[in-house]
């Protein structure tokens, strides 16, 4: 017990009493592990059929496998380092025991060492599952010695410290400089910036001809881009590559100098954190009791705007969005998953068909990545529900009697979460389906049903999202990004590969039978019909998800 | 008003309540008196319809919370003993949310937060964010919130913790008054001295069993004490289960 940093023991002992306490959460817990174990397994497989397959090109030196193991670790470096910093803010500035912590005799160097060791953990996971069994796939293709086996997951685990340092040491720099109340400001700001850059740079004609090129050279600028010195994930797959040539000196220069990097990380936020950490605490405290709300008139735009929805329904949307806009972690995931669809968008630009191919070819490529399109869109659409929607019922908190004792039924409350969450993700799937369709040169037709497509997917998932976080509801976090990280989470988003599969059937059938069918019967309204009929079936599979999902959530609600 | 029938909540092995039944009539303030750990919260919480009791029935104003849970739970205004509201809204905002809730006219919520309000001395921190309240001014503001439906029941869990003395004889003067305006008013309470001085009928739990029911009278019969105050029949009556 002495090894464990105290301020994680509430961490650790609260998972084992979990698991020790049997019966339904037990259930859940187990579950959960089966599906992780389930996806490390399905990562493990994927990566070493991928490697099979492109094993002639990989032996004859047509395919570098140092771009996608470096693309790999850079993917893996950016998402923990983005999710620590948002865990750092919540642990370091908002978490509820932080009052207690500060005014127990624990030194400021513990104080920060546990809560970074409670940030790696909460974000670590993702390495374990999409990078440890990749790395052993990868090893196992090259025939790679035990000494590979063991020294690059130490290698991932440096490249973990990193990233959460990095993150920990942003978010100190955050609550120092930015005032809380003012961060949310700063940051739509900055998100604004970052969009108008985008555009202007997405418009300059030097970047235009260079994304759109072949979809060949594209995908290589994409995977070389990884492979730039400035590239995070360019030493560590550097070092892996020589382990697996049995070299050692280069691997053991680039592990002392990430355990370097840790250590002035670590050096530069202790003595932030010493010299402002008490200051930005306490205004944060401060700032949050001056502000004064205009209660009568949000409570007047609400009628307005939310006037067609029943009284206790608007209640529950008008409150969801409030609560969400007011608190600043929210405001800084949903930046960074913005930013996120943005590079999507900007990456998904450059697979423009080739001009000079057949016209079958053309058409059967076009089909491609309009499945690809919408199944990359999905991808999109999850990662953010997985931050906000699924999260949402458990965010409820210590409140969560509120509506127990409200004459609401669990149902109804559960709807109410769908129809908060589903306007806006409706929106953000309308316009990431639309604007992929439009970027591969579809016609208006496809561009529309693409469109409807995420639209209807946004319902499917949004409710999936809502019944699964009301079946694995937790309701005593410390702080709300903890919530996104619990195992219901990660059952949820590996649910969403299952449901896309599903809804892949009756896409992949609509836009199959549009692209080829008119051509054999050539009708006026057969495209129509087709897209429909098709958009008819991907409703009633999404509408029957969402109406089990409820009522199982609601279930699990009402047994509480 | 209020009915308990044989109603007993399990957790596992361990009963909490153990077939309790009660009658509670309507109108007069019903004091449930007990140490901690003796089942009071479970009980509310039953009652309010948080929780599912393991068996028997709970009905309220008539309607029983199994069958009818909306209905019951739109006659009853509950002040848990831990205020945890939304702190992200302000406390006018909060009353907004509870009055859309119960579905109530817009004209009527407004008047009736603003009388509440001020009933509770909440006007000036209406505006501000529930974060910034203290925990006796998240205390009142759970009261407003229970009060500002208009219920037929109020059921208050410990109402006098964080409670400042001011806010303490106001909270016992407004009982008083709305259990002589015909309001049900059921207090949990381990105050003695509140329960002595408000309580038309009280109720004794020890270990989610019930004790003792009735009035201050019936109770000195039961325990053959006649000159005895509360504090000296309840230490008797519960003597030895005290937590430690």
């Amino acid at each position: 017990m002495r090894l464990i940093p105290l301020l994680m023991r509430p961490t650790i002992l609260g998972a084992k009493n979990r698991i020790c306490s049997g019966g339904c959460r037990s259930l859940k817990e187990a579950t959960g592990a089966l599906v992780s174990i389930g996806m490390i397994s399905a990562m493990y497989l994927t990566t070493r059929a991928a490697l099979n397959g492109s094993a002639d090109l990989i032996h004859s030196g047509a395919l570098n496998p140092f771009a996608p193991l470096s693309l790999l670790l850079t993917s893996l470096f950016c998402m923990v380092s983005l999710s620590s910093a948002v865990a750092a803010i919540g642990s370091l500035f908002l978490s509820r025991d932080l009052d207690l912590l500060l005014s127990s005799p624990l030194s400021l160097g513990r104080f920060l060492f546990g809560r970074c060791c409670d940030v790696a953990l909460s974000t670590s996971w993702m390495v374990c599952v999409f990078g440890l069994p990749s790395l052993v796939a990868f090893g196992q293709f090259f025939g790679c010695g035990v000494s590979f086996f063991l020294a690059a997951p130490v290698l991932c685990l440096v490249c973990i410290l990193v990233a959460v340092m990095l993150g920990v040491f942003g978010a100190l720099v955050f609550g120092t400089l930015v005032p809380p109340q003012r961060g949310r400001g700063l940051l739509l700001a900055l998100f604004m910036l970052s969009l108008l850059f985008f555009f202007v740079s997405l418009n300059s004609p030097a970047v235009s001809h260079r994304l759109l090129t072949t979809s060949f050279s594209a995908n290589a600028a994409l995977l070389d881009s990884a492979s730039q010195l400035w590239s995070p994930g360019f030493f560590w797959a550097y070092a892996i590559l020589d382990l697996r040539e049995g070299k050692f000196a280069h691997a053991g220069a680039i592990l002392a100098a990430s355990c370097a990097l840790v250590a002035a990380l670590w050096v530069a936020a202790r003595s932030l954190a010493s010299r402002f950490y008490a200051s930005a605490y306490a205004r944060l405290r401060n700032e949050g009791e001056s502000l004064k709300l205009n209660s009568r008139g949000s409570q007047a735009v609400s009628r307005r705007v939310f006037g067609w929805i029943r009284a206790d329904r608007r209640a529950l949307v008008t409150k969801e969005y409030k609560v969400f806009a007011r608190d600043l972690t929210h405001t800084i995931q949903l930046s960074m998953l913005l930013a996120v669809c943005f590079i999507y968008l900007y990456n998904f630009r450059a697979l423009e068909a080739p001009a000079t191919a057949a016209e079958d070819v053309q058409t059967m490529w076009h089909l491609l990545l309009l499945i690809v399109n919408v199944a990359l869109s999905f991808l999109v659409i999850v990662c953010i529900c997985s931050r906000f929607v699924f999260p949402s019922i458990s965010l409820e908190g210590t409140s969560f009697w509120i509506l127990q004792s409200a004459p609401v039924s669990m149902r109804n409350v559960l709807r109410a979460k769908v129809l908060s969450w589903f306007l806006p993700m409706s929106i953000i799937a309308a316009v990431i389906f639309m604007s992929g369709a439009m970027a591969i040169g579809a016609d208006e037709l496809l561009v529309l049903a693409s469109c409807a497509c995420g639209v209807i997917l946004a319902y499917g998932l949004v409710g999936l999202g809502v019944g699964l976080g009301a079946l694995f509801a937790h309701f005593e976090w410390e702080y709300s990004s903890q919530v996104t990280t619990n195992v219901g989470s990660f059952l949820y988003m590996a649910l969403s590969l299952l449901f896309l599969a599903v809804n892949l059937v009756p896409i992949i059938l609509m836009f199959g039978a549009y692209s080829l069918v008119p051509g054999l019967i050539p009708h006026e309204s057969s495209p129509l019909i087709i897209l429909g009929s098709g958009l008819l079936l991907l409703a009633a599979v999404n509408y029957s998800c969402v109406a089990a999902s409820l009522s199982v959530g609601s279930r699990s609600l009402k047994a509480r | 008003m209020i009915k308990l029938e044989n109603v007993t909540k399990r957790y596992g092995s361990f009963v909490a309540v153990d077939n309790v039944s009660l009658t509670i009539p309507a109108g007069g303030i019903f004091a449930f008196l007990g140490v901690n750990g003796a089942g009071k919260t479970t009980t509310i919480r039953m009652m309010t319809g948080i929780l599912q009791p393991s068996s028997g029935s709970i009905s309220v104003g008539g309607f029983d919370l199994s069958e009818a849970p909306l209905e019951a739970k739109s006659i009853i205004g509950y002040v848990p003993d831990r205020p945890n509201l939304y702190p992200k809204l302000t406390g006018r905002e909060f009353l907004y949310f509870v009055c859309d809730l119960h579905r109530m006219n817009h004209r009527h919520a407004e008047r009736r937060i603003d009388e509440v309000l001020e009933e509770y001395s909440l006007e000036r921190w209406q505006d501000e964010l529930i974060e910034s309240y203290s925990h006796g001014m998240k205390q009142r503001l759970a009261t407003c919130a229970a009060l500002v439906h208009d219920p037929r029941v109020l059921i208050v869990d410990e109402p006098m913790v964080g409670l400042d003395p001011h806010g303490a004889k106001h909270l016992k003067e407004s009982l008083k008054a709305y259990a002589q305006s015909g309001l049900t008013v059921f207090l949990s309470t381990h105050s003695l001295n509140v329960a002595e001085e408000l309580a038309d009928h009280l109720a004794i739990i020890n270990r989610g069993s019930i004790l003792a029911v009735g009035t201050l009278e019936d109770i000195r019969n039961l325990t053959g004490r006649q000159d005895e105050d509360l504090e000296h029949m309840f230490l008797e009556l519960t003597a030895g289960s005290q937590e430690h």
